[in-house]
């Protein structure tokens, strides 16, 4: 009976040392799994600090500015075009204008 | 102890040690989701932080660049005006000399006008001198003659303007001390400051 119980507490003692190592293990990956997850974490917030994806924003956004930039130059020349044409055309009548309030005008 | 409690108690003592690493695996993984999670968050942050950086670098200096050619269009339209007006001007003076070289009879009805504008201004003296240029000297002494009559009491001298005009009187009056310039020269002098908005309005459309 003795040696019975004996070697139970043998086995049990086993199943225990069995068991710590398990846990052991899978605390080891456990470790691991966060280790990586810290890896992929550091990777991530490196990714977004790259200056280089940056510059191909700056520079589609500097493309855009540029044809906004040409448009408005367009249009800018293009009024100045209008308005000396139109006092081209209304000069004499502004000529009139002044003569007219010269000579006869009330001041 | 019995070999089938050893057993029951091996058996407890693996399933503890199971669901013990269950939970330490599942914990860890839990844990690896959020510091990637939170890396995410944060690398979107900074992502998000560092575009809007770049884009409002870009368009500050964009917007220096839009100045400039503002400012550079706005003083080519303001030149331009200048220098159409500046034509304007020196076209309707011309044509206004000629005028009065030209149109006598016509300018002499305009003199008259002139003259009797200064004269409402000044009224109250007994006294006038009145300065014109030399080829308008008759002209003028014409039409004081023809307002004699409604200036019976009144003396008027016609004098050779001492600074050259293109036309019109300067009404002196000696008792006051006080003068109506009304030559051609002054009034287009004031229609430039008061008559600009209108002619900018004939000749660039109100722009």
């Amino acid at each position: 009976m003795v040696e019975v119980e004996e070697h139970g507490l043998i086995e049990l003692l086993e199943e225990e040392r069995k068991a710590e190592e398990m846990i052991g293990e899978a605390k080891r990956r456990a470790e691991e799994i966060i280790r990586r997850a810290r890896e992929h974490a550091h990777k991530i917030i490196e990714e977004a600090r790259d200056l280089k994806r940056y510059e191909e924003i700056k520079r589609r956004e500097l493309q855009k500015l540029t044809m906004t930039l040409k448009r408005m130059e367009e249009e800018e020349k293009e009024k100045l075009r209008r308005i000396e044409l139109s006092s081209k055309l209304n000069k004499d009548k502004a000529i009139k204008r002044i003569v007219e309030v010269t000579l006869y005008g009330e001041i | 102890m019995e070999r089938s409690e050893i057993e029951a108690l091996k058996r407890e003592i693996r399933e503890i040690a199971q669901q013990s690493c269950k939970k330490i695996i599942r914990e860890a993984e839990e844990k690896a989701k959020r510091i990637i999670e939170e890396a995410e968050r944060k690398a979107k942050e900074l992502s998000e932080n560092m575009r809007n950086r770049v884009l409002r670098e870009v368009r500050e200096e964009f917007n220096h660049e839009i100045t400039i050619v503002k400012l550079k269009y706005r003083s080519e339209l303001i030149r331009l005006k200048h220098r159409v007006l500046e034509e304007v001007f020196e076209e309707a003076s011309r044509k206004i000399e000629k005028f009065t070289l030209n149109n006598r009879g016509e300018y002499k009805v305009v003199l008259k006008k002139l003259l009797l504008e200064a004269l409402r201004d000044l009224r109250g003296y007994s006294r006038y001198v009145i300065y014109v240029r030399l080829e308008d000297r008759d002209l003028v002494r014409e039409v004081i003659d023809e307002l004699k009559e409604y200036y019976p009491h009144v003396e008027f001298e016609v004098t050779i303007c001492p600074i050259r005009i293109k036309g019109g009187v300067i009404v002196y009056a000696p008792e006051g001390d006080i003068y109506y310039n009304n030559t051609f020269d002054a009034r287009l002098v004031y229609i430039r400051n008061t008559m600009i908005k209108e002619l900018n309005s004939i000749l660039f459309g109100g722009v």
